[in-house]
């Protein structure tokens, strides 16, 4: 009886802990398409209209744009110094491996403010102008972590006599990773990449420190927020929300189906 | 001839403080089926690695025919290895994996294809070329990967274990297989097994390999007949070891006094007066009411084509005989008189 109540129990907890995640979206999403100006209830009329003006606005149009030109860079570098960096750990053993490992995941446990403010200063140092190449370098820093525990466990499941086969049969090292190795992480790759995609589109703190003119889409609705309300925000935040649901479930269905 | 021979000279290993392989010499000849046979963690597998070229010697020079290939990676030795797990490329078909060395070799697509189908005929898997190697039964696979090592026709072929993911029928079969390919294809081939029959039934020679050192070296029937120690002794067939007293020894034969046997003769050298242990094969030991050398019945047991008696000698030591079938089998509790015919006892050197 009592694990009945507790199975009940914890479906309970399931439930309110998800209420209190996506009850705020849901909110925010029916009130994208109000008339109203503002948010109140009940709702005058329904439209479509705030949706419209996403598309037609162009500074929300152009943000958008600079986010899916930075996210997917920043994705791209950082699967493949990932995947450079997960092979060398599961395979090479050098001194301070460690050491090394932990320095890698490091940025996972700093505060993202203070990984923005200190690469602020240190570009300003280092003489460099904030823009939006240098925001992709700090974000992929802040996604490699993601990218090197990904694929490290999956690299590290694949069976070495594969690749010993490949160099047996006459194949350099490099050869090997390219026709035994990636293969094998194929999903994995795909996942990694759309996992760090989701995390560098949504990226605030670093893109805003290390930009000026040429903002984001996250730096866009921050503005819009700070100089007065516009429910476009509404039906822009439903849209991202719904495009990175969509991908961060594509990527762990990657996950977990595994590669072939 | 395309054989090559394999020489180690004091090739040693360790990992970190474990010697995994002691400093070790051995020729394998061009040609020759050479089998390392021992128990798991006996340093087998890893002389077959060093040979391969996966890992690294600690000490001593590996020679592939004349040269010496100590510090070439894999890629660059005469070598091919089939591993345990066959390590087919999963994503590939069957005709690109036994196709993949003469890709390295930089052949062209249709040389290569061609060259893989032969070997697809050879195999008896002609029109599986198109399949993924998960669609194939343990047994093709293999196949495979050796179509897929073979096709290089390596200076050596390195097998390791190649029969251990395979069930008792299919191996016996492949066993006799993997000779007739080995007498096939003339080249020279080393295998790691912990199965003794596969490596008798499959073998020139046999090395047998106990904690990093070669314990003995020698023809199947060399090793099976003139074990040197007990260990190879008992690793290859059933044996029982009794102890006794040199007499003399004259022209090859040694007359021991053992306490369980009484007399016993024995080819060999040794001093008299020494002590010593002989191995008694099942097949060696013949029940002879009218010898004075006594021994009680434990239990007798069917194995198929013999009656396994376990007898207890009147010493306490415990030995094992074969009665043919059609004899009668004494009682288990009674009594019975044994002999050891001269010559078909073992001399063993530790």
């Amino acid at each position: 009886m009592t694990g009945a109540i507790t199975t009940r129990a914890l479906a309970l907890l399931f439930w309110v802990t998800a209420a209190v995640i996506y009850l705020p979206i849901g909110v925010m999403a029916v009130f994208s398409f109000s008339t109203a100006r503002y948010q109140i209830l009940p709702i005058p009329a329904y439209t479509t209209e705030w949706y419209g003006r996403v598309f037609t606005d162009g500074q929300y149009s152009a943000g958008f744009f600079n986010s899916v030109l930075l996210a997917g860079s920043v994705s791209l570098a950082a699967t493949l110094i990932g995947f450079a960096c997960a092979y060398s750990l599961v395979n090479a053993r050098f001194p301070g491996k460690t050491a090394f490992t932990m320095l890698v995941l490091a940025p996972l446990a700093v505060p993202l403010l203070l990984v923005g403010i200190a690469l602020r200063i240190w570009t300003t140092m280092l003489g460099l102008q904030p823009s939006l190449p240098l925001a992709g370098v700090g974000q992929v820093l802040y996604v490699l972590p993601l990218a090197v525990l990904n694929l490290r466990n999956r690299i590290a499941q694949l069976p070495k006599s594969h690749e010993e086969a490949a160099w047996a049969l006459g194949a350099s090292r490099l050869r090997a990773i390219i026709d035994v190795i990636l293969p094998a992480c194929r999903a994995s790759l795909i996942a990694t990449f759309i996992l760090c995609f989701t995390f560098a589109f949504d990226e605030f703190v670093i893109a805003y420190f290390l930009t000026n003119f040429s903002v984001t889409l996250p730096i866009k609705i921050w503005t819009t927020l700070v100089t007065g309300f516009d429910p476009t925000i509404n039906a822009l935040g439903t849209m991202v929300f719904a495009f990175s649901l969509i991908l961060g479930v594509t990527a762990q269905w990657l996950l977990l189906r595994k590669d072939r | 001839m395309r054989a090559k021979s394999v020489t180690l000279r004091g090739v040693s290993k360790s990992f970190g403080t474990v010697q995994a392989v002691h400093p070790q010499d051995l020729t394998v000849q061009a040609g020759e089926f050479l089998t390392l046979l021992g128990p798991s963690g006996c340093g087998k597998t890893t002389v077959l690695r060093m040979i391969a070229g996966l890992e690294a010697v600690s000490g001593g020079t590996i020679l592939v025919g004349d040269e010496d290939v100590t510090s070439y990676p894999p890629n660059r030795r005469d070598t091919s290895i089939m591993f345990q797990d066959y390590a087919l490329f999963p994503h590939k078909t069957v005709r690109d994996n036994i196709a993949y060395g003469l890709k390295m070799r930089g052949q062209s697509a249709p040389d290569r294809a061609r060259a893989a189908e032969g070997w697809l005929a050879r195999i008896g898997l002609s029109g599986y070329g198109d399949r993924l190697p998960a669609a194939l039964s343990g047994g093709q696979r293999q196949r495979v990967a050796l179509a897929r090592a073979l096709i290089l026709e390596p200076g050596v072929l390195l097998l390791d274990e190649p029969l251990g993911a395979l069930d008792a029928g299919l191996r016996r079969q492949l066993q006799i297989e993997l000779r007739r390919l080995h007498r096939d294809v003339g080249l020279t081939f080393i295998a790691v097994t912990h199965d003794q029959e596969e490596a008798m039934t499959m073998s020139d020679r046999i090395a047998v390999m106990r904690d990093g050192r070669i314990e003995q070296l020698g023809t199947p029937q060399e090793i099976y007949d003139s074990p040197q120690t007990e260990f190879v002794a008992r690793f290859l067939g059933r044996c029982s070891v009794i102890e006794g007293r040199v007499l003399s020894a004259a022209g090859g034969v040694v007359q021991v006094e053992t306490a369980a046997l009484g007399m016993v003769s024995a080819k060999g050298d040794a001093a008299p007066g020494a002590t010593l242990r002989l191995a008694l094969r099942p097949e060696a030991l013949l029940l002879d009411p009218a010898s004075p050398a006594k021994a009680r019945v434990v239990d007798a047991v069917f194995t198929g084509n013999a009656v396994r008696l376990a007898l207890v000698a009147s010493d306490g030591t415990a030995l094992e005989l074969d009665l043919p079938r059609g004899t009668q089998v004494p009682a288990a509790g009674s009594e019975t008189g044994l002999c050891v015919p001269p010559g078909s006892a073992i001399l063993l050197l530790s």
